[in-house]
């Protein structure tokens, strides 16, 4: 202790001998709307300085002669010499240019002016006004060529992020993101609150310092830095509502009991008398139009839900050590029942220079997430079609004391049955009961050291631990339940992921003389990542056992499985280099490259190569260009490189073994664990590197003294060496290989503006807007083949010809196959109808293709569709194409922001052009599709849909009188499928256009003498409403939908998207929030 | 230095994996061998095995008959029905389950052959090299069964392979894998030296499946120019094997049929197995795995009792029911005219709904529980000692011209434990006598006992293909169905003696007595008895034809003199003949 305590009595020693000799000058620093807290000011030459106060305000003690620099982001940095003054103020001037935006690239920054390079930046400040809960949400229609999608609105869903389309056919085409120089797995662990920019690196040249896994861009965000001067507090926080915005129309009790009574008569007299048992006889069948039923829809998400978000900053130091530490909680209610997660960020930052020439900098983040509840895809027992398809009513047994189980015989019994197949969707959410428990630990920490002058060496390093604690109930009523003896089952999973890194930097500036600079980059990084999991699951605990106490007490259960797993780390060793070079500061040269060598790839395919280069001329800065007083500033940029993708699974190179007991044999019946393939698809030694070749062109402007600015891009990229995982015959014993085969394109332009449309006195009104259009085409698969099918399985087998997807060669991805619609069969495709047999015969030459869709025999008003190729049969071989394509042509983003006074309000849409969704409730909700006794959408009621009983409640037979009941039909019969026969066609395929006003934020700045008295330096409030508005045609919940349905909720198939199935609707969120700065 | 570098820079792109193996290793020794091989059984332990390829894919016939709708529905209803397409999702769930096994099975006998206990002549190992190829060879049975010619590959796959393979001759690979199993026979085990007994695959399983194969491959089979044919240059030496095999087996490892024809099956569902008795192998279901009970079985409906729900997807035809003698104990054990309703009531069952009895879910040690429905745990039976006596006797036939002493012994061992001692002077020996009149009549008296022996046990189908019997027998189960119905309707003709009607009753001990099973009975209702409509139900009194079961069932087959051939066999899925690039076609068949 003795030890440590010397030095800081030397240092304190030095201080004060120091302070002696000096005198003290005060003053005040503002700019021209008043005083700016927080700017740096420094004795030029040393470390001695202090900050701004909430006034403007600095107190400080100079040495004689001393000349002080004044230093703010966003203004001009002025040095004032002190000479005989005591009080010094200074007016700084803001920089008006964004191009004095300092930029971050790959192991450095720089000013955007001097960018040669495609990158698109998002301000903290832009983000700040808007309760986010992600990085994610704040980007959504910021950048043009970033498409963010939500596929689905559940609390904790992981949107999916896209540059300019992705060019991988099935590898993930995520970017990567890289927080204060680091890369990271994912962006949740960040606090939105904390985020000081994000850039958005899009092209080769840009990205290739990332190499082998810059293909699909990179994402930077710099997070707030710690701020020398006074401890600033600060405080945001917001309470949100959260409501159903849409709610699909069902059938009425009216409607339903008159459309299952329907369906009765037109099968059979027994179904006709089980439906009077439950429903009562036709005759009384009115009654039910005094019955309100249970909305189900409301039941499972129609919730209001209160969330709220806390976040606390605390921020000082000195010129030397810097720190500041950010604590944020966000609790997050979803609209389903007992859907919600909690996130706890705490994040502490420290910068100290530990000499003028070593810096040390210090992150560690811990978050902690909570999400519960089963959501409504992927395996998730309670679907959105359960809200729709459960019965709204129950029949008679509403009407009928059961007198309870006990006394229930006979009839009654059946009653019992018939109400307990009516599951309560409510309960069946409540048998999905999971809980996530994530925690991340992350310690980041750089020193740099100016070597020379002109030389500086970083060494970076970085651990990232997460810990997943994953817990899932299944309840009798599950699937997994009854196939396993119909108790419940629980499952614990616990997961370990961790990555290590260290890179190496040596910059160096050369001075070449007045007109050429140049700086050299040099480095070398290691990576390395692993996750381990350990599965535990558990069968046959007490069905009165509830989930948290099933999950403290594992010992009731039976075990039934029990695995670990530690696969091969992730390894990857770097080496790159970058030369800037710049003639006259107006002609910019940037060359990057980059060697990445890949554990995931076999001996001989390790290494890629990575380079790139891009150049850009300062237009304005030319003599010609003086003369032109429009245009303030024109950057012309060109750029060209080769980036990788390395994203595949393990074990793809080599066969190998791993144990499982998934499904084994049960020999003396006891599962016998067995070694299977450690991949399910078959090894290829030969797998190698994705490279995508971009090519860039890009004009950055200002106009009119930089009111307007923008950019301008054009690309055009082509991935080949695609890393597809194709499919091979099963006769080998896999369905699928890896290989890389083929070529993807992607061209597009993007256009990017900001401008000051007003600024008069106190009013300020900016507006934003960007555009992009990409056009994705597959320009080659293997030698043979011309396209590859693929199924969205959200039918599973049900499905009549379960491929619904294309990807063909010269195409756009994303092609949805099926069947056309021909509406429906009418009276006159029929010549009689034959009493004896009850069926209708068919006209000849027309087709029936009762043999698709299922249900009631071929009959006027049945679904009908074409017969593509005219052979009479309609077939899954020949009478299906393309129908719908998911991709959108256009997307963007538009928004303003006005400020009055105190006032501030901004407002943002977003909206997507040209895409088609594949809308899979409108098959399944507009028929029988496995559900007894269920409910349909509204657009199947009496007088829309053809029907075949007439008021009295006859079945009318006789075409001509058909044709009298049914004068103009809007839907086929919906009992034209059969119970499990969905069809994908036509029907199912809707306009996926829409524009949102996607966030409007009302705020008020409260300033002055009354708040400061009482310790605040600044207070808004403010109020916003997300998803406000909606413009669509889509019919289903909402048109930003891709679900996966076999994979979890926040899995995308590249090769299916645009699919709705049992997406978790997004909510309309109502936010009140404050601001406060102490 | 740089060196030093260079190394462990190539070390750090080669990181160890923990929780890998290569082939080397598992084949090393016997406990990780074992475990490879446990993973080609497991494959029976799939959808695709347990409520498809074993069951689903083996009706329609004359037995097990699966309930068709009024138009195809591209599900298992249209391969019962004959009218399966090339969309058909379980064509392509049951092909690749069939090649992963296959491969699994190549990968396992490649690290065999390659380890050095293996070339120590180990005993275990042999044993295990023994399950591997016989596995493989099961597959590969079942795919010739349903397909026809198929690819063949007997290497593991491996990059660089030829993966277009095109169709084998199905004679060709028939050959191959009896001759694989010819060769491994003498080196495996009995099931009781088996630490699993009939549970793994055994030699006198094997010895029983080599027969099987070669009166597989000396029989007939439908080819794509829809002509049924057989080998005729050797398909005797075929039959010659088949009796030697047969003969071996009873040589050296006679085995003894429980004295109870029940019992086999209850054994079964109480998780029983005898050694040395019955059953030669049976796959091995552990706990909640496995459907039988399930869609194979006694129908349980659900209710608040604890043995949930049972379906029973296939069920017996009414011709079959009717064609028992009704003093055989095998009526009662294979054909249930009743099931348990919700509340566990026993109650009658239609004409066309008489589910298989050998299983029942409600038997098994501990009750599976109120929700359950799959995952009985109940083991599936592929060889009986029984199928063994009854191959003799049909080879024996064959081979020479007419019964043996030997054919109508192995005759005689399965009758007499079908009747009680005291009918055997009749049901035994003067049927065997009557039998025993010519080669056809004692070869018709096979078909028609391996049917009595087998029913519910999905044998039928390949039987009857390899008899070229499978048009014949399911025309005339349609003509009976309906002859039986318009005489049960009109109370004259050759089954008016049957039940028209069963009268019941349903007795406050949740049993169910019936009046009359197997005959009319005359003058209405006795007091207390509730009638059904049995019989009668076969004819439709609204169209005044024959009911939907026979209209539909066989839909496929429309031809009521069973003289062309049926179409058995399966499209391939289209999804094959894409990723084959051209090497695979459904050509032929008339697909």
């Amino acid at each position: 202790m003795r030890k440590q305590l010397l030095p800081l009595f030397m240092f304190l020693l030095v201080y004060s001998f120091t302070w002696a000799q000096t005198k003290q000058v005060t003053g005040k620093v503002i700019d021209n709307t008043g005083a700016i807290t927080g700017v740096n000011v420094t004795v030029k030459g040393t470390t001695i300085g202090v900050a701004t106060d909430v006034d403007g305000n600095f107190k400080l003690n100079v040495p004689p002669n001393a000349t002080l620099v004044f230093r703010f982001i966003g203004y001009k940095t002025k040095e004032v010499a002190v000479g005989g003054q005591t009080q010094i103020n200074v007016t700084l001037e803001s920089e008006s240019s964004s191009l004095n935006e300092v930029v971050v690239v790959g192991y450095g920054t720089q000013k955007r002016g001097d960018l040669a390079v495609a990158v698109s930046s998002v301000q903290g400040k832009d983000i700040e006004v808007n309760p986010i809960t992600s990085v994610a949400e704040a980007l959504e229609g910021h950048v043009p060529g970033l498409q963010v999608t939500t596929p689905d609105g559940s609390p904790n869903g992981n949107p999916i992020i896209r540059l300019r389309g992705g060019g991988s056919v099935t590898q993930d085409n995520s970017p990567i993101y890289i927080v204060d120089g680091f890369e990271v797995p994912d962006l949740s662990n960040i606090a939105p609150t904390d985020i000081e920019s994000v850039d958005v690196l899009k092209d080769a040249a840009a990205t290739a310092i990332y190499g082998s896994r810059g293909a699909n861009g990179i994402i930077q965000v710099t997070t707030k830095k710690a701020k020398a001067g006074r401890t600033i507090v600060s405080y945001n926080g917001y309470g949100q509502i959260r409501t159903f915005p849409r709610e699909l129309q069902v059938l009425s009790p009216y409607e339903f009991v008159l459309a299952q009574y329907e369906y009765a008569r037109i099968t059979s007299q027994t179904a006709v008398d089980n439906f009077s048992k439950y429903f009562g006889a036709y005759g009384d069948l009115e009654l039910y139009k005094n019955q309100q039923g249970t909305d189900w829809q409301k039941k499972l998400f129609g919730n209001a839900t209160a969330s709220q978000q806390h976040n606390l900053s605390i921020t000082g130091g000195n010129q030397t050590t810097k720190l500041s530490l950010n604590a944020s909680d966000n609790k997050n209610q979803g609209l389903q029942v007992g859907s919600n997660y909690e996130r706890i960020y705490l994040d502490f930052k420290l910068n100290h220079n530990i000499s003028d020439k070593l810096m040390l900098d210090l992150t560690t983040r811990f978050s902690n997430t909570i999400a519960n509840g089963g959501g409504t895809s992927g395996s998730a027992t309670a679907k959105v079609g359960t809200g729709i398809t459960t019965r709204p009513v129950n029949g008679l047994a509403d009407f009928i004391d059961l007198g309870g189980s006990a006394a229930a015989s006979g009839n009654d019994q059946d009653y019992a049955d018939f109400l307990a197949s009516t599951i309560n969707p409510v309960t069946l959410a409540a048998q999905d009961w999971r809980k996530n428990i994530s925690k991340i630990f992350t310690l980041q920490t750089a020193l740099t050291w100016k070597v020379l002058k002109n030389l500086s060496y970083r060494t970076q390093g970085s651990v990232d631990l997460g810990f997943g604690d994953s817990k899932r109930y299944y309840g009798p009523l599950t699937l997994l339940s009854t196939n396993n003896g119909g108790l419940p089952l629980g499952e614990i999973t616990l997961t370990k992921t961790q990555t290590y890194s260290w890179a190496n930097t040596l910059t160096y500036n050369f001075n070449i003389g007045k007109n050429n600079t140049l700086t050299v980059l040099g480095g070398q990084e290691i990576r390395t990542s692993q996750s381990s999991s350990n599965y535990n699951r558990a069968r046959g605990f007490d069905t009165s056992l509830p989930p948290e106490k099933l999950f403290s007490n594992f010992a009731s259960g039976t075990p039934d499985q029990l695995t670990s797993n530690d696969p091969q780390a992730n390894n990857i060793a770097s080496f790159f280099g970058r030369v800037n070079y710049a003639y006259k500061d107006r002609y910019l040269l940037t060359f990057t490259t980059r060697a990445d060598g890949s554990s995931v790839f076999g001996e001989g395919h390790k290494w890629g190569y990575f380079p790139a280069a891009a150049f850009a001329w300062k237009v304005t800065d030319e003599p010609f260009m003086k003369n032109l007083t429009v245009i303030s500033d024109l950057k012309a940029r060109l750029s060209y490189g080769a980036v990788g993708n390395n994203r595949v699974g393990l074990y793809l190179t080599q066969p190998t073994f791993s144990v499982s007991v998934n499904r084994p044999i049960g020999f003396g019946d006891t599962n016998q664990p067995y070694y299977t393939f450690a991949s399910s698809l078959l090894p290829n030694p030969n797998l190698k590197w994705e490279t995508t070749i971009t090519r860039n062109a890009g004009l950055d402007f200002g106009l009119f003294n930089n009111r307007l600015t923008g950019s301008l891009d054009l690309y055009s990229n082509y991935t080949k060496d695609l890393l597809v995982t194709s499919n091979i015959p099963s006769s080998t014993g896999f369905a699928q290989q890896q290989q890389n085969i083929g070529q993807t394109s992607n061209r597009g332009i993007e256009l990017g503006l900001s401008g000051v449309i007003i600024d008069k006195k106190g009013f300020k009104l900016n507006g934003i807007f960007n555009i992009a259009m990409n056009r994705s085409r597959v320009d080659k698969l293997d030698g043979n083949a011309t396209e590859i099918i693929a199924s969205s399985g959200w039918a599973s087998t049900d499905l009549k010809a379960t491929d619904d997807y294309r990807v063909r060669v010269g195409q756009t991805l994303g092609l949805i196959y099926g069947y056309v619609s021909d509406g429906m069969y009418t009276v006159d495709d029929f010549s009689s109808y034959n009493s004896a047999t009850g069926r209708y015969v068919l006209k000849p030459g027309v087709p029936d293709d009762s043999g698709i869709t299922g249900g009631i025999s071929t009959r006027p008003g049945s679904a009908k569709l074409k017969d593509l190729n005219g052979d009479g049969v309609i077939d899954a071989a020949n009478d299906r194409q393309v129908i719908g394509s998911a991709l959108p042509k256009a997307t963007g983003g538009f928004g303003f922001n006005a400020s009055y006074k105190g006032f501030d309000l901004y407002t943002f849409f977003t909206w997507s052009y040209g895409n088609q969704i594949y809308n899979t409730g409108k098959i399944a909700f507009n028929q029988y599709y496995r559900t007894t006794y269920g409910n349909m959408l509204n657009t199947e009621n009496y007088a829309s849909r053809f029907h075949y009983i007439d008021a009295a409640g006859n079945q009318v037979t006789d075409l001509a009188a058909l044709a009298a009941l049914n004068p103009d039909p809007k839907v086929a019969s919906p009992f034209s499928y059969g119970n499990a026969t969905p069809v994908a066609s036509s029907l199912a395929i809707e306009d996926g256009s829409f524009l949102r006003l996607s966030n409007v934020t009302l705020g008020y700045t409260i300033s002055g003498n009354f708040t400061r008295r009482i310790g605040i330096s600044r207070l808004r409030v403010y109020g916003t409403i997300y998803n406000a508005l909606l413009f669509t045609k889509y019919t289903g919940y909402d048109p930003e939908v891709s679900t996966s349905p076999s994979g979890s909720s926040d899995s995308y198939n590249q090769l299916t998207p645009g699919v709705d199935y049992s997406a978790y609707p997004k909510s309309r969120t109502y936010t009140f929030g404050l601001n406060v700065t102490f | 230095m740089i060196a030093t570098i260079v190394a462990s820079c190539k070390k750090f792109l080669s990181p160890d994996s923990p929780s890998v193996y290569d082939s080397t290793y598992i084949f090393g020794n016997i406990s990780d061998a074992n475990k490879a091989v446990n993973g080609v059984y497991a494959l029976f332990n799939t959808d695709a095995f347990t409520s498809r390829v074993s069951n689903n894919f083996t009706g329609n016939n004359d037995i097990e008959v699966g309930g068709v709708s009024a138009a195809p529905d591209n599900s298992r209803r249209d391969i019962w029905s004959f009218e399966c397409t090339s969309a058909n999702a379980d064509l392509l769930t049951v092909w690749n389950n069939a090649y992963n096994a296959i491969n699994r099975a190549n990968e396992c006998i490649a690290g065999i052959e390659a380890s050095a206990l293996y070339k120590s002549n180990d005993a275990s190992m042999l044993q295990l090299e023994g399950e591997a190829l016989t596995l493989r060879a099961y597959w590969y049975y079942l795919l010739i069964n349903n397909w026809g010619d198929v690819p063949y590959k007997t290497t593991p796959s491996r990059d660089g392979d030829n993966f277009y393979l095109s169709k084998t001759d199905r004679n060709v690979i028939l050959t191959n894998i009896i001759n694989d199993l010819v060769t491994i026979e003498p080196k495996m085990k009995w099931a009781d030296q088996l630490d699993y007994g009939i549970e793994r695959i055994n030699r006198e399983f094997v010895m029983g499946f080599i027969a099987r194969l070669a009166l597989e491959r000396g029989g007939y089979a439908l080819y794509p120019d829809l002509t049924m044919k057989r080998s005729d240059k050797d398909y005797l030496d075929y039959y010659n094997m088949a009796n030697a095999y047969c003969r071996k087996l009873m040589t050296l490892k006679p085995h003894t049929l429980d004295p109870s024809f029940s019992n086999v099956f209850l054994n079964e569902c109480k998780y029983i197995k005898p050694l040395n008795s019955d059953v030669l192998y049976e796959v091995a279901f552990g706990p909640v795995a496995g459907d039988v009970g399930w869609c194979n079985g006694m129908r349980v409906d659900a209710g608040t009792h604890q043995y949930g729900t049972g379906s029973a997807y296939l069920s017996l035809s009414p011709s079959y029911y009717h064609s028992f003698d009704t003093l055989d104990v095998r009526l009662p054990a294979t054909c249930s005219i009743i099931y348990y309703s919700s509340t566990l009531q026993q109650t009658p069952l239609s004409a066309t709904s008489i589910t298989p009895a050998k299983w029942n879910r409600m038997l098994v040690p501990v009750p599976l529980g109120t929700a359950s429905s799959k995952g009985t745990g109940i083991n599936w039976p592929l060889m009986r000692y029984s199928d063994v006596l009854l191959m003799l006797a049909e080879s024996e036939n064959e081979i020479n011209n007419g019964p043996t002493a030997d054919a109508k012994d192995a005759l005689r061992k399965v009758r007499q434990r079908a009747f009680p001692s005291s009918a055997w002077a009749t049901k035994v020996e003067g049927y065997i006598t009557t039998v025993s009149a010519s080669k056809q009549t004692f070869f018709d008296a096979i078909v028609d006992e391996r049917g009595w022996e087998f029913g519910g046990e999905c044998l039928r189908k390949y039987d009857l293909a390899r008899w070229n019997y499978y048009g014949k027998k399911v025309a005339q189960a349609r003509n009976i169905t309906n002859q039986m119905g318009i005489d049960a309707n009109n109370g004259t003709g050759t089954y008016s003696n049957l039940p028209d009607v069963l009268y019941y009753k349903l007795n406050a001990d949740k049993t169910c007595t019936f009046y009359n099973r197997y005959a009319k009975v005359i003058g209405g209702a006795p007091s207390g008895y509730s009638t059904l409509n049995w019989l009668k139900s076969l004819y439709s009194s609204s169209t005044g034809g024959p009911s939907t079961f026979a209209l539909y069932s066989w839909r496929g087959y429309p031809d009521n003199s069973g003289t062309t051939p049926l179409r058995y066999i399966l499209p391939i899925h289209g999804s094959i003949i894409t990723d084959s690039h051209g090497s695979l076609k459904n050509d032929g068949y008339g697909f």
